[in-house]
């Protein structure tokens, strides 16, 4: 069977289950967000690949928005996919995973599970009415400083321009 | 105590009575619900109603025809999640000194259940002699309870999982409501309701009646030639048996299950349990609860949250220990409470018959049974 | 096309006393110390039954109303080494399947009578049927499909996949292109309606458990949703408490659930838990090419990896 392949990091919204539509509307952000309102976006990054690039990014004096709050794993694999529903629950506008290029991990096999899992959490988290344009995946080497500062850049502008994440919609914990 | 079945004791007396009309119903409680929150139970198609607050859709529409709602009206007086206050953890800028604040939550506004029906509204009862009798009362509940109004809606058509009458209640049954609605045309007329006699037992119940939303709704004086009509209807309703009740007879286990705590019976009726939590939430009676917090970085909230016996860990202590490990010692423990426990403390039953056990058991280990059954066993 | 349930009493009938027959001479024999089946409970509907003499066997019972899956009571009878009878058809060999590919309850210690079928009923939609038609319905088998469980009408395992010993003969395999339409008419919506529909959802659910209580591969020694260390779920029964149990609930199965919809079934609110599964086992026979993605394998969609799967960026192999 032909594996379905999506748009690369440019940003093509991968909506397999509506591939009509390249990008599903949210309308709307719940509320409008105030004047000078800064997304926030917690970026889960394996320690070899992503976190070693995001940290290349830094030394190489390049500028990105600081938007991005880091959280350090040893492996893609070992993001559990309720992290990431937590982390908009808990008030997260956008969530960035990213692990080392299949065939590269440290670990050897970790981001080809991870591989299975977000693609397939990507279209669940959809289906539940989360925007997808607020949960992004990508594979960054430790060398690839350009390219984590860059999405960086375009997330970052794409979530200021959705607004307010689904916590606005959700609600408090209790 | 009895109120219901044949030759039964006569009902308190009426403060006020009023007619309204069926169709009126949706608006007034709209109108209430702008001052109060209002719970009753809410029009799902296709399936039984929910018992829920109303009018937080515009689409929410009354339901008083089908026999019993899914859930029960408890959740009016003992929410489901209930903060009970907040806590922070702050540190003075200048000396640095740490100090907790703790802020209470705030009791809320009024409430009004509307639509329960008597087995319902006699579970408040029962709820309040745990929650405002004995050494220690609950003021969370009880500022609540202080501010609610139970407007019961009498049962035309019992079916075959209602048995109120095996705890000496009836389907027109006055206890725990301040008012009780009773359908004009009386009980088992296979119609829907048009009117309703609207009777007042208590004080609250009265100025329910006289407010301007009622008013508004056309809540009307009875015409002086129905008096006699309106007796004959809520005498009708009051002695309306209910087929399961009929079946069991009065329940009355509660001596016989003090010798049966080792009975080798709970071991057999307890196997096919799923130990979910599924008939305790639905319950109009249970009420067990535990309390925890949910925080972050030296803020949040404490609540509490309804726990169910039958789940596997709600003895679980701190340690790993837990005293009820099998679903025997589980399932023995609800039946007691209900039977023999809450009866030995307080002196009734602590169920009301409403048959939502019976309905929603996915494999039909509900009280009725329990209750049949140990009647033959031998301690 | 899906196949298309049907009753056949006959059959039924004959299945069953082969089936109490049998239970008899196991637990008569000590070859079996319980034998799990069903027995006419309140209502006349079927509940499960634990069969500890010859004497119980005689209740066990074989008809359109023995729709409750026995595999998960297995996890009840962990201690000791006795041996345990159990009766399926279909779909509960393959809970029972669930149980044993997970590893949860040793194969040697099971006595499996596997009876083949057609189709079973809904109890609840059959305790909703006026008097009379009830009766006929169950008398002569002349059942609608909306009658069925659900998990007929998708059904492509009529004979038990595991089994020690067969009860009447095989039902004819029909090869089965599997759909989700449930999946589908909700992909269809807007986010936003989808959104709205599952608040409802959480609105409404109670945080029972039957749910996952019921379902064969929900079988964890200790839940997250259980533990405080860490706290994975709270106890408040907020909007995002709600949509985080019943994600856990789905993704913690995805890949290894079944497709029997028990966990819709049991749940006391009615509400429409198999939107979320449904929607979890299409994509992964979309994106994974697994055709049967309901049927327990060795190792699953979710527990390995092909070095050509689909991506989320191009180029990346």
């Amino acid at each position: 069977m032909q594996p379905r392949k999506s748009g690369g990091f440019e940003n093509m919204a991968e909506s397999a289950s509506r591939p009509e539509e390249a990008r599903p509307a949210e309308t709307r952000p719940a509320e409008e967000p105030g004047a000078g309102w800064e997304p926030v976006i917690v970026g889960f990054l394996c320690n070899w690949c992503s976190y070693a690039g995001a940290d290349s990014a830094g030394t190489a004096r390049m500028v990105h928005p600081p938007n991005v709050r880091v959280i350090r794993v040893p492996c893609s694999g070992r993001v559990n996919p309720r992290f990431i529903l937590r982390a908009f629950q808990r008030g997260a506008d956008g969530v960035l995973v990213s692990g080392c290029h299949p065939g590269d991990c440290h670990y050897s096999t970790g981001n080809y599970y991870a591989r299975r899992r977000l693609v397939l959490l990507k279209r669940y988290l959809e289906y539940l009415g989360i925007d997808p344009r607020r949960f992004r995946t990508h594979w960054v080497s430790a060398s690839e400083g350009q390219k984590f500062a860059d999405i960086v850049r375009e997330m970052t502008a794409e979530i200021k321009a959705l607004g307010p994440g689904p916590k606005a919609k959700l609600g408090e914990l209790v | 105590m009895g109120e219901g079945g044949k030759g039964m004791a006569p009902g308190p007396v009426p403060r006020t009575t009023k007619l309204v009309e069926a169709s009126g119903l949706d608006g007034w409680l709209r109108a209430v619900a702008r001052e109060a929150r209002v719970w009753a139970p809410v029009k799902v198609d296709g399936r039984p109603p929910l018992f829920r607050e109303f009018g937080a859709g515009e689409e929410d529409r009354l339901d008083l025809e089908a026999v019993r709602t899914v859930n029960s009206p408890k959740g009016a007086l003992l929410p489901q999640t209930e903060p009970l206050m907040t806590y922070a953890m702050t540190k003075d800028a200048e000396s640095g000194r740490p100090s907790l604040d703790l802020e209470r939550a705030a009791p809320g506004g009024p409430v009004v259940v509307f639509g329960a029906r008597p087995c319902d509204a006699a579970a408040f009862e029962l709820l309040d002699k745990v929650f405002l009798t004995g050494d220690f009362v609950d003021d969370h509940y009880q500022a609540r309870r202080a501010k609610t109004t139970v407007v019961a809606v009498a049962c035309p058509r019992p079916d075959e999982a209602c048995f109120c009458t095996s705890f000496g209640l009836s389907p027109g049954g006055t206890r725990g409501a301040d008012v009780v609605l009773y359908g004009r045309s009386g009980p088992g007329v296979p119609v829907e309701t048009v009117a309703y006699y609207a009777v007042a037992y208590t004080e609250r119940g009265e100025a329910f009646l006289a407010a301007p939303a009622a008013r508004a709704a056309g809540v009307a004086d009875v015409p002086e030639d129905e008096g006699r009509c309106l007796e004959e209807v809520v005498s009708a309703f009051r002695g309306l048996g209910t087929p399961l009740g009929d079946r069991l007879g009065r329940i009355d286990v509660a001596a016989r299950l003090d010798g049966l705590f080792d009975h080798p019976y709970w071991e057999k009726v307890s196997a096919r349990c799923l130990s979910c939590g599924a008939c305790t939430f639905i319950c109009p009676t249970c009420y067990c609860f535990g309390v925890a917090d949910c925080g972050a970085l030296g803020k949040g909230v404490r609540y509490r949250y309804w726990d169910a016996c039958k789940l596997p860990h709600f003895m679980l202590m701190a340690g790993g220990h837990n005293p009820r490990p099998a679903k025997s010692n589980r399932t023995r423990q609800r039946f007691m409470h209900k039977l023999n426990y809450y009866h030995h403390r307080y002196g009734e039953y602590q169920c009301v018959g409403c048959g939502r056990c019976v309905e929603s058991c996915p494999v039909g280990l509900h009280l009725p049974l329990v209750a049949g059954e140990v009647g033959g066993l031998e301690g | 096309m899906p196949r298309k349930p049907m009753l056949d009493i006959e059959r039924m009938r004959s299945a069953e006393e082969a089936l109490r027959r049998e239970a008899r001479r196991l637990l008569a024999d000590g070859v079996v110390s319980v034998f799990l089946g069903h027995e006419e409970g309140w209502d006349g509907l079927a509940v499960p039954s634990f069969a500890t003499s010859p004497e119980d066997a005689e209740k066990l019972v074989w008809n359109p109303l023995v729709a409750p899956h026995l595999a998960k009571y297995l996890l009840d009878r962990l201690a000791g080494d006795e041996k345990v009878g159990i009766v399926v058809n279909g779909c509960g060999s393959l809970a029972l399947e669930r149980i044993l590919k997970d590893r949860r309850f040793p194969r040697e210690r099971l006595y499996i009578v596997g009876i083949p079928c057609t189709g079973i009923l809904d109890p609840a939609r059959v305790a909703d049927l006026p008097p009379e038609r009830r009766r006929e319905v169950l008398e002569t088998g002349r059942a609608e499909a909306g009658l069925f469980l659900d998990r007929c009408s998708w059904c492509d395992v009529p004979n038990a996949v595991v089994s020690d010993i067969l009860v009447g003969e095989p039902v004819a395999e029909e090869p089965t292109v599997h759909e989700y339409p449930r999946a589908a008419r909700l992909e269809a919506m807007s986010l936003e309606e989808r959104f709205e529909h599952f608040k409802d959802l959480y609105e409404r659910c109670i945080r029972c458990f039957a749910c996952r209580n019921v379902c064969p591969a929900c079988s964890c020694r200790e839940c997250c949703l259980d533990q405080w260390e860490p706290l994975w779920l709270g106890r408040a029964t907020s909007v995002p408490e709600q949509q985080m149990f019943h994600f856990i609930r789905a993704f913690d199965v995805a890949g290894r659930c079944i497709r029997c919809g028990e966990c819709e079934r049991v749940c006391p609110m009615g509400l429409p838990l198999m939107d979320f599964n449904d929607k979890l086992l299409k994509d992964i026979a979309e994106l994974f090419g697994v055709e049967r993605p309901h049927v327990p394998t060795d190792v699953e969609p979710l527990g390995r990896f092909d070095p050509q799967d689909p991506d989320f960026e191009e180029g990346a192999e």
